[in-house]
């Protein structure tokens, strides 16, 4: 048993944490590391299929599945980013929870089934065997997408770690930055690289597991220290807010003008249809080989969600009411430190490791996943596809799978150096507002417009990737506001920091737009071709009778 | 060998093309698209496309539209959703909650539909099409040991 040390005062200079809790986290987590590194390399694909390397194992039960795709879905933003917003800001910190949650009704009933039924590795599998005449430019531009999503949400979850290890060190010098990026960077291209699927679905189920059992024990001590009444919770977090009621009503964050207003909503219509069409989200569901073991899985993946998310509030209402929210912002304006000071608070040193250490697993686990999404895209649609024309062998294709992780994590880990200061919220959101007005009307289109042609996802995907990023690039999280990255100049004529408001609809109207005008004749395919897809999508041939 | 290519059929549960394909579907042989065609214009593969999309697009403008109104209900009209139910309760609170139970309702209603109305008829379609898929690949063989003879 460890015996606790007395309680470390909680000051500014020296992080939120003391220095117990530091080396306890750094050993649970390198424990944690070496052995799902292990295992990775043990149940890492043995021969030349790619199908192992991109897909797994397929006959994993429903709650495995959902185990991964749950591991897949929830970053270390929801642990530390929303429990923060929901101490500071209270009911739209709430709101923005449930939006995370609400989007799983959509891959439930929208896409999951016809996109297993007709899909094989990638996206693109599924979008080329839907407009084969322009594989190709489908591929590539889908691919293109793929990339830009991954790549930002993995910058994300890189200055993720460093703003996480600022929770322990204080402002960590630049060395340590280096370090503490490069390290995490390096564990996760060695667990896709030579883990591929299975080694990255072994570390995504250690993660959802660790992040179930932990934000149930603490929201259970939140819970237990007020009697399990929500109104006791409810009522001590509104007197812990400092302003009493008024923190339960809406409109802390998003409330100051109609402008905040609808920055909001666009926020949440990024979120609830973004998430949904987030690359690595989509792929892990094109791995069950069976309808009803998906079907099943993601329903598992639901529940688990959503209870994450419900114990995830309860978390930011404790940290409200037993920490206070003073003491919140004043540590990290944005509210990150919320659920370390709350552990701190109820299971001292113990308790704030687990959570810390649960919270760099999710960084590594959520970054495995993105990086391998990025390596199939880039080995699949790009390099066996495009470059070479469907003509690589299994092996030429493994071997350059592999070799784009390390090009992916590389990549992620330079940009998360030069731009470790970025607010990572904001990397985030983008990512979702390209998905959700890329990716998504793409996918729905295909799936179930008959009409629906390559000139029509073209536009789609390369306009709703050029309207999201210029959307942001003239809003004012890049100039005009003293936050902005540049403060000085003023071209912020698009008012809102999140996009999905317009970009999502300009998606979908441009692939709409592109499909009804599409003159040529080589545009449009044959109409055997969908009939054939349909069949494939709402049946799933390949499975065992 | 034999062996090798047995466990890895059980192992991907996927013995129709264990091969990967480049481009193309699986099954694009010349018997290929005659059978998908039937299949695809059998009143039965049309109700079964019918009941998974207009239960999809009914449920999800309930669950996800309904979410989405409620946003725009606590940033505009706000004074609806701050009317106190008991305690430190509020409209709000109580319906943010009420999304995961419409969530949860609409996840278990799915399940009920999709098993009682699309399941037993995929599986009958399903079946049907291996069965022609295996005829068909019977036919020729025959052929050819005929004019083998």
């Amino acid at each position: 048993m460890v015996t606790l040390p007395p309680d470390h005062p909680v000051t500014l200079s020296a992080g939120v944490v003391g220095g117990f809790s530091l080396k306890l986290t750094f050993i649970l987590f390198v424990s944690v590391v070496v052995v799902s590194m292990f295992t990775a390399l043990i149940i890492a694909p043995q021969g030349d299929e790619i199908s192992e390397f991109y897909l797994g194992n397929r006959t994993m039960t429903p709650l495995r599945n959902g185990l991964a795709m749950c591991g897949d879905y929830l970053s270390a933003a929801t642990l530390l980013g929303s429990t923060g917003l929901v101490a500071l800001t209270g009911y739209d910190g709430l709101l923005y929870l449930v939006g995370t949650s609400v989007a799983w009704v959509m891959v439930l009933l929208l896409i999951a089934e016809p996109l297993r039924n007709s899909g094989k590795f990638t996206l693109g599998d599924t979008l080329a065997l839907r407009l084969p005449r322009s594989r190709r430019s489908v591929r590539l531009a889908l691919a293109f997408c793929t990339l830009t999503i991954t790549v930002l949400y993995l910058v994300a979850q890189l200055v993720g770690s460093v703003a996480l290890l600022t929770q322990f060190l204080g402002e960590p010098s630049s060395a340590t930055r280096t370090l503490c990026i490069v390290a995490i960077g390096t564990l996760v291209v060695l667990y896709v690289a030579l883990g591929g699927m299975p080694g990255a679905t072994f570390i995504q189920i250690v993660k959802a597991v660790m992040l179930v059992v932990g934000v149930a024990v603490t929201a259970v001590m939140v819970l237990h220290r007020y009697q399990w009444n929500v109104d006791d919770l409810l009522g001590g977090a509104a007197s812990g807010s400092g302003i009493g009621q008024r923190f339960l009503e809406p409109g802390l964050r998003y409330g100051g003008s109609t402008t905040s207003k609808l920055d909001f909503f666009s926020l949440q219509i990024a979120i609830v249809l973004g998430l949904a069409a987030l690359p690595h989200v989509m792929m892990r569901l094109l791995a069950p080989s069976a309808t009803r073991v998906l079907r099943r899985s993601i329903l598992w993946a639901m529940g688990l969600v959503g209870f994450v998310c419900l114990a995830a509030g309860v978390l930011g209402l404790g940290a409200t009411a037993i920490v206070g929210r003073d003491v919140i912002a004043d540590i990290d304006a944005k509210g990150d430190a919320a659920v370390l000071l709350l552990a701190q608070d109820l299971g001292g040193a113990l308790l704030t490791a687990l959570i810390s250490c649960l919270a760099f697993v999710t960084l590594l686990a959520v970054a495995a996943g993105l990086t391998l999404a990025a390596a199939s895209s880039l080995a699949h649609d790009l390099y066996a596809e495009v470059i070479r024309k469907g003509r690589a062998s299994q092996r030429e294709e493994l071997t350059v799978a592999r070799l784009s992780a390390v090009v992916i994590g590389v990549l992620g880990m330079l940009l998360a150096l030069v731009s470790w200061g970025t607010n990572t919220a904001t990397l985030a959101f983008l990512a979702f507002a390209i998905a959700a007005s890329a990716i998504l009307p793409t996918m729905v289109y295909s799936l179930f417009w008959r009409r629906f042609n390559a000139r029509g996802a073209l536009l789609s995907l390369y306009g709703g990737l050029i309207t999201s990023v210029l959307l942001v690039v003239c809003s004012p999280v890049v100039s005009s506001r003293p936050g902005s990255f540049y403060p000085g100049a003023d071209f912020a004529f698009f008012p809102l920091q999140n996009p999905g408001i317009v970009s999502v609809p300009a998606g979908f109207l441009l692939g709409w737009l592109g499909t009804v005008l599409a003159s040529r004749p080589t545009d449009t395919e044959p109409s055997e071709t969908y009939e054939k897809f349909e069949v494939r999508a709402v049946l799933g041939v390949d499975q065992p009778v | 060998m034999p062996l090798e290519l047995h466990s890895y059929l059980i192992r991907h549960g996927m013995p129709q093309h264990p091969s990967p394909y480049y481009g193309s579907p699986p099954d694009s042989t010349q018997s290929g698209p005659v059978a998908r065609n039937k299949i695809g214009s059998h009143p039965d593969f049309r109700s079964v496309r019918g009941a998974h999309r207009r239960f999809g697009a009914v449920a999800l403008a309930i669950s996800v539209g309904g979410f989405l109104l409620f946003v725009l209900l606590s940033s505009f009209l706000p004074d609806v959703l701050n009317r106190p139910l008991f305690g430190h309760v509020t409209l709000g609170l109580a319906g943010g909650v009420g999304q995961f139970a419409v969530m949860a309702l609409t996840a278990w209603r799915y399940t009920v539909h999709m098993e009682r109305r699309v399941d037993p008829a995929a599986d009958r379609l399903r079946a049907e099409m291996h069965r022609d898929a295996a005829a068909r690949a019977r036919v020729p063989q025959q052929q050819r040991r005929f004019g083998g003879w």
